[in-house]
C-alpha cells in the first residue's frame, strides 16, 4: 500500500512537472500580454504528434524535444500574425490554428500510435527515477528560464505591451512583435509539454490534447491561490491540480465524467479565488 | 520647429481635419482651445503619427515625417494624454516604468529590467516632487496627479523634439494640475521644446503660454498671440478657483 501511495506520488509530481510547463506558457499569453490563447490546445497536441514521429522514426529525445519546441513556437506566431498582422479576433486566431492542427497531427503522426516499440529514456520503469530526475531538471530550468525574460527589459516591454499598448507604441516598441513573441514563447512550452507527455506514456493519441487549456488555466489559478505573480507558487498549482486528479481517478468513478469534473472543478477554483488586483500583484513582487 | 502644410484627414465620410497648416517655433507654448470634435485630438495624433493623413505634410526640424509610423516617431514626440492610466504601466513600479522610458533610445535585452535605471532622475525630479520614496510602488496604486506628473518626466526623460500635452490636467485637481502645469512649462522654457497644449481652461488658456489657437470645424479659425506669457500657473491658477470655491 505504501509502495503504491509513493508511486502515485511520484507520478503526481512528474505529470505535474509536464503540466506546469502549460501553466508557465498560459501565464505569459493570458496574464504578461493578456491574450486568451486557444493555440494552446493545438499547440500540446503537435508537440506529441512531432515526438511520436521522431521517436518512432528512431530519432534522440533531444531532437524530439527541440523541433517540439520549434512546431509549438511556430504554432504561436502563426496565431500572433493572424491576430496582429490581418487584424482577428484573438479566440478565433487560436480555434483557427489548434482545428488546422488536428489535420497536421493525424498526417504526420496517425490517430493513435504506441512508442513501446522504440526506446526511450522516459518510459522504461526501470529508469523512473532519473527520468524524473529529467523532468524537475526540465520544468526547473523553463522556470528559471521565463523568470528570467520577465525581470529583464523585454520582459518589462512584454508587460506593458500586455497592461498598456499605447505605451509600449510610445516606447517605440513593436507591439505586433512582441505579442507574436510572446504567443510564439507561449506555445514553445506547451508544445514541449505535449512533447514530454507522449514520452512519457509512450503512447500518442489525436485526442490526448483534449482539455489541456483547461488544465493550464486550473494549475493557473491554483498557483495564483498560491501566489498571485509568476513564482514557483505555478509548479505547485500545476501538481496540485494532478494531486486532485489523482484523488479523483482513487475514488474510482466512471473515466466519462473526468471532463465534467475539471470543468466543475475551474468553476469552484475561480469562485475560491480571492479577487485578484493586479496592484497587489506587482507589491507581492 | 514643427511645420504642418494642409493636413487634411477624412474619417467615415467627416473631414475632421481640412487644409491645416501651422507652424510653431522652439520657443513657442501653444494653448489650444476649441468645441468638442473639433480636431484637437485628431491633430495631435497625426503630429504623434497615430493617424497618418489623407492630405498635406508634416514636417519637425525639417525632417519630412509626413508617412512615418507613431512607433518611429516615438524619439522626436513626447505625448501626455487625459487619461492618467494611458502615460505609463499601472501594473509596474515607478522605477520599472523610469527603466522602461529609458528605453526608448534602443533596443531592449536580456537584462535585468530594472538595471540601467536613471538614479539621476531620483535626485533631481523625484524628491522635490516627494516620490523618491515611492520608486517601488506600481504606478495603478499613486494619485491621478501624481500618476501624469510622473508621465511626464516619462515621456521627457529623453528630450523630444516636440510635446504634446492632451488635457493633461483634466482628471486632477487644482493643486496637482498646476504642479504639472508649472513642470511643463519649465521643461519647455529650459530645454526649448516646442510644446502644443489642448485645454478647456479658459484660465490657463489666457495666461500660461505664448500663443492660442482656436480649432473649429477641422482647422485652425482664430490665432491669438500672447507677447508676454510672465504669470506662473500658481499665480493664475489657485487664487481663481479657490475664490470662486470661496476657499
Amino acid at each position: 500500500m505504501n509502495i503504491e501511495i509513493s508511486e502515485i506520488a511520484l507520478h503526481v509530481l512528474l505529470q505535474g512537472c509536464i503540466y506546469s510547463l502549460v501553466v508557465m506558457g498560459v501565464y505569459l499569453s493570458s496574464r504578461v500580454i493578456q491574450f486568451d490563447d486557444l493555440t494552446t490546445e493545438g499547440s500540446f497536441g503537435f508537440g506529441g504528434a512531432i515526438a511520436a514521429v521522431v521517436i518512432l522514426w528512431g530519432g534522440p529525445i533531444w531532437l524530439a524535444l527541440v523541433l517540439s519546441l520549434i512546431g509549438g513556437a511556430a504554432a504561436g506566431s502563426l496565431t500572433g500574425i493572424l491576430h496582429t498582422k490581418m487584424k482577428m479576433n484573438n479566440l478565433i486566431c487560436g480555434l483557427i490554428v489548434t482545428t488546422a492542427l488536428f489535420s497536421v497531427c493525424l498526417k504526420l503522426a496517425g490517430a493513435n500510435v504506441s512508442l513501446h516499440e522504440k526506446h526511450s529514456l522516459l518510459w522504461i520503469q526501470d529508469n523512473l527515477f532519473i527520468a524524473g530526475a529529467f523532468l524537475l531538471a526540465l520544468a526547473g530550468i523553463a522556470y528559471f528560464g521565463i523568470r528570467t525574460l520577465l525581470r529583464s527589459e523585454i520582459g518589462l516591454i512584454l508587460k506593458a505591451v500586455g497592461s498598456n499598448p499605447q505605451m509600449a507604441v510610445s516606447l517605440g516598441k513593436s507591439v505586433d512583435g512582441y505579442k507574436i513573441f510572446g504567443l510564439s514563447t507561449a506555445n514553445a512550452l506547451t508544445a514541449l509539454a505535449g512533447s514530454l507527455f507522449v514520452q512519457w506514456n509512450g503512447f500518442f493519441s489525436i485526442t490526448g490534447n483534449i482539455g489541456t487549456l483547461v488544465i493550464g488555466l486550473t494549475g493557473l489559478i491554483l498557483g495564483e491561490m498560491i501566489k498571485p505573480s509568476f513564482g514557483i507558487g505555478l509548479l505547485l498549482g500545476a501538481i496540485i491540480y494532478q494531486a486532485i486528479f489523482a484523488v479523483v481517478i482513487e475514488l474510482e468513478l466512471q473515466p466519462l465524467w473526468n471532463n465534467l469534473i475539471k470543468a466543475a472543478l475551474i468553476v469552484v477554483l475561480i469562485q475560491l479565488k480571492p479577487k485578484i488586483n493586479p496592484l497587489t500583484v506587482a507589491i507581492a513582487r | 520647429m514643427l511645420k504642418l502644410k494642409n493636413i487634411s484627414k477624412t474619417f467615415n465620410g467627416i473631414e475632421v481635419l481640412k487644409n491645416l497648416s501651422c507652424e510653431v517655433a522652439s520657443d513657442d507654448f501653444v494653448m489650444i482651445m476649441g468645441p468638442n470634435g473639433a480636431g484637437k485630438s485628431t491633430l495631435f495624433d497625426v503630429i504623434s503619427g497615430k493617424t497618418i493623413p489623407d492630405r498635406g505634410s508634416l514636417f519637425i526640424d525639417g525632417q519630412d515625417l509626413s508617412a512615418v509610423p507613431e512607433r518611429k516617431r516615438a524619439k522626436i514626440v513626447g505625448r501626455l494624454f487625459q487619461n492618467t492610466y494611458l502615460g505609463s504601466c499601472s501594473i509596474l513600479t515607478i522605477r520599472e516604468n523610469l527603466a522602461l522610458a529609458n528605453l526608448k533610445e534602443r533596443r531592449a535585452s536580456l537584462t535585468l529590467g530594472v538595471k540601467k535605471f536613471p538614479e539621476e532622475v531620483v535626485e533631481e525630479l523625484l524628491k522635490p516632487l516627494h516620490l523618491d520614496k515611492l520608486l517601488n510602488i506600481p504606478m495603478g496604486a499613486l494619485s491621478g496627479g501624481q500618476r501624469q506628473i510622473v508621465s511626464f518626466i516619462m515621456a521627457t526623460l529623453n528630450p523630444p523634439k516636440i510635446l504634446l500635452l492632451d488635457e493633461p490636467t483634466a482628471a486632477l485637481d487644482p493643486d496637482s494640475a498646476v504642479q504639472l502645469l508649472s513642470f511643463a512649462k519649465d521643461y519647455s522654457k529650459k530645454y526649448r521644446i516646442p510644446t502644443l497644449l489642448i485645454t478647456h481652461d479658459p484660465v490657463v488658456a489666457k495666461h500660461l503660454g505664448n500663443r492660442l489657437w482656436i480649432l473649429k470645424n477641422g482647422s485652425i479659425d482664430r490665432e491669438y498671440g500672447m507677447e508676454k506669457s510672465s504669470m506662473e500657473p500658481h499665480e493664475f491658477f489657485h487664487p481663481i478657483i479657490y475664490e470662486k470655491l470661496g476657499g
